[in-house]
């Protein structure tokens, strides 16, 4: 269970509006899979009334985000929304850690392992207001995902667990109890009825109840950040109405 | 912000500048232009990784590693190209550096694959950046490293072609091979040096690059690619205009980018190589075509 990207902008958005946020700069990566989340961004930041300082694009080949950087620091925004992989994020911290630019940082759902992150953008104190968005809420290293964990390991020994891993719980634990409430006669329908009836069901690894009133039942997400202790810790929740 | 943009402007295109020389190198000695060179920045960044972050070691024996890979693989390239290295055989050589390209990112993968999609150098020189006249001119420390870096190779060439015996050989065959053959210059000996002089810069270059952003093994095309279009804009024969070609390319992606907007960025590099092609055909410092009758 993951974010799609109108969710993701909207509880981007939402995170903002949470923080105070008015006027934000974004920089993008203008491909099929960066226009597809700036374009929902964009009317998602307009919808909660904030205001696009800097609209940038980091094409995905670019070794210098420099003029970016520069011209994003000029607008003097409160946050700076990044819809890029990890590469051209990764190159846009360390310009703006060598021109001495910072501000809070929001990444997406690309990069979801902030201190893999941290490793790649290799400067210390780069990172370190650098947040991104995850559709679980305990990150690998947590005491909640251990026994998840042990039973991947244990099924399949020469995998490393990542956090994707961890993503199919939530989807797993929403099809078990909609199995559940549809009951042994099982049928499409009465399985259809059951999902949509599925209201504030608590699974382990969402940031808020699952409620499948529409389409998209994860309606929320968390913010995760590199501690300084050198593990995830989650700094914050984004619940949608 | 005129400065920082400037600078790095500069920084880039030097680099660039550099790509440019390997591809100039090549063109004047053999007529040949080998189309792995983009791997080529690529392999001297993997290479200073390894020196610089696996092993901890500093940047002069990054220098020293690449330098020493770049020879080996500049003289097994001339081996493995040689019989290829001739005026009809040019579809030929294109072809096979092209497929070397392609060995030289498998072999990349192969030894650095599987450490992350990409990998950092971090910068080598750190600190606040060089700050001038009250703040008028701010030039990031890193910009400053690359520059002088850039700067001492090309130096370092010039004192190579001009002073050296060898570079005066290759002056001689690349603007007479056959009457080189005739007085005697060991033309072998100089395509071989050449090709090694030509990947030696180039790698020289990803050193430079690595400190500045990631590495990756599909890094070299796009680099290449602007190389190759600053040795163009600059002359493919010119040793100066390669370097010039570079500088022009780099300040026009950043200024472009920094004062009309960033998604120009990509396409301003192209429409400068349209446009100093529209006006100077042979590139800037491009030789007339002459003939004697």
């Amino acid at each position: 269970m993951s974010l799609t990207s109108n969710l993701e902008s909207e509880l981007q958005a939402q995170y903002l509006v949470d923080k105070g946020v008015k006027k934000v700069a974004v920089i993008a990566q203008h491909d099929a899979w960066g226009r597809d989340r700036y374009e929902t961004l964009m009317p998602a930041l307009e919808e909660k009334g904030i205001e696009v300082v800097a609209d940038e694009e980091l094409a995905m080949e670019s070794n210098d985000s420099t003029a970016q950087v520069l011209r994003i620091q000029s607008a003097a925004p409160e946050a700076v929304v990044m819809l890029s992989y990890p590469k051209p994020a990764s190159i846009f911290l360390r310009d703006a850690s060598r021109l001495g630019f910072s501000s809070t940082f929001v990444g997406t759902s690309a990069v979801a392992d902030p201190i893999e992150f941290a490793s790649q953008v290799n400067i210390p104190g780069a990172t370190d207001n650098f947040i991104t968005i995850s559709p679980i809420r305990y990150p690998l290293g947590t005491p909640e995902a251990e026994p998840w964990v042990e039973k991947l390991t244990a099924k399949y020994p020469d995998d490393i667990p990542h956090v994707f891993n961890l993503f199919g719980v939530n989807a797993g634990e929403l099809t078990t109890a909609v199995l559940d409430a549809a009951g042994e006669d099982l049928t499409r329908e009465g399985f259809i009825e059951a999902m949509q009836a599925v209201d504030g069901l608590e699974v382990s690894f969402a940031a808020a109840p699952l409620n499948c009133e529409t389409h998209q039942c994860l309606r929320s997400a968390a913010w995760i950040q590199a501690s300084e202790s050198g593990k995830v810790e989650v700094v914050g929740v984004s619940q949608l109405d | 912000m005129l400065s920082v943009l400037l600078a790095s402007g500069v920084a880039n295109g030097l680099l660039y500048g550099l790509i440019a020389l390997g591809v100039v190198v090549l063109s004047k000695a053999a007529n040949a232009v080998n189309f792995s060179q983009g791997e080529i920045v690529a392999l001297g960044g993997f290479v200073s990784y390894s020196v610089i972050v696996a092993a901890g070691l500093g940047p002069a024996a990054a220098v020293l590693a690449v330098l020493v890979v770049s020879v080996v693989v500049g003289l097994v390239t001339f081996l493995l190209l040689r019989r290829l290295m001739k005026t009809e055989h040019a579809a030929a050589l294109l072809i096979a550096t092209i497929g070397l390209s392609f060995l030289i990112r498998g072999i990349i993968r192969l030894i650095w694959g599987g450490k992350g999609d990409y990998l950092a150098v971090p910068p080598l020189v750190a600190g606040p950046p060089l700050i001038a006249f009250d703040g008028a001119i701010i030039v990031p420390i890193q910009y400053l490293f690359m520059m002088a870096g850039a700067a001492i190779m090309l130096v370092l060439f010039a004192i190579f072609f001009r002073f050296t015996r060898l570079g005066l050989f290759m002056r001689s065959v690349a603007d007479n091979p056959r009457a080189a053959e005739i007085v005697g210059i060991p033309t072998q000996v100089v395509l071989a040096s050449a090709m090694v002089l030509s990947i030696l810069v180039t790698a020289i270059a990803g050193f430079l690059l690595a400190p500045a952003t990631l590495i990756y093994p599909d890094m070299g095309l796009p680099l290449f690619l602007k190389g190759f279009a600053a040795a163009i804009i600059g002359g493919i024969t010119s040793l100066p205009g390669a370097v010039i070609g570079g500088i022009l390319l780099g300040l026009t992606e950043v200024l472009v980018s920094g004062y009309i907007s960033s998604q120009a960025q990509e396409l301003s590099a192209f429409i400068l190589i349209f446009v100093a092609l529209v006006f100077f055909p042979r590139g800037i410092f491009g030789a007339g075509k002459t003939r004697s009758v």
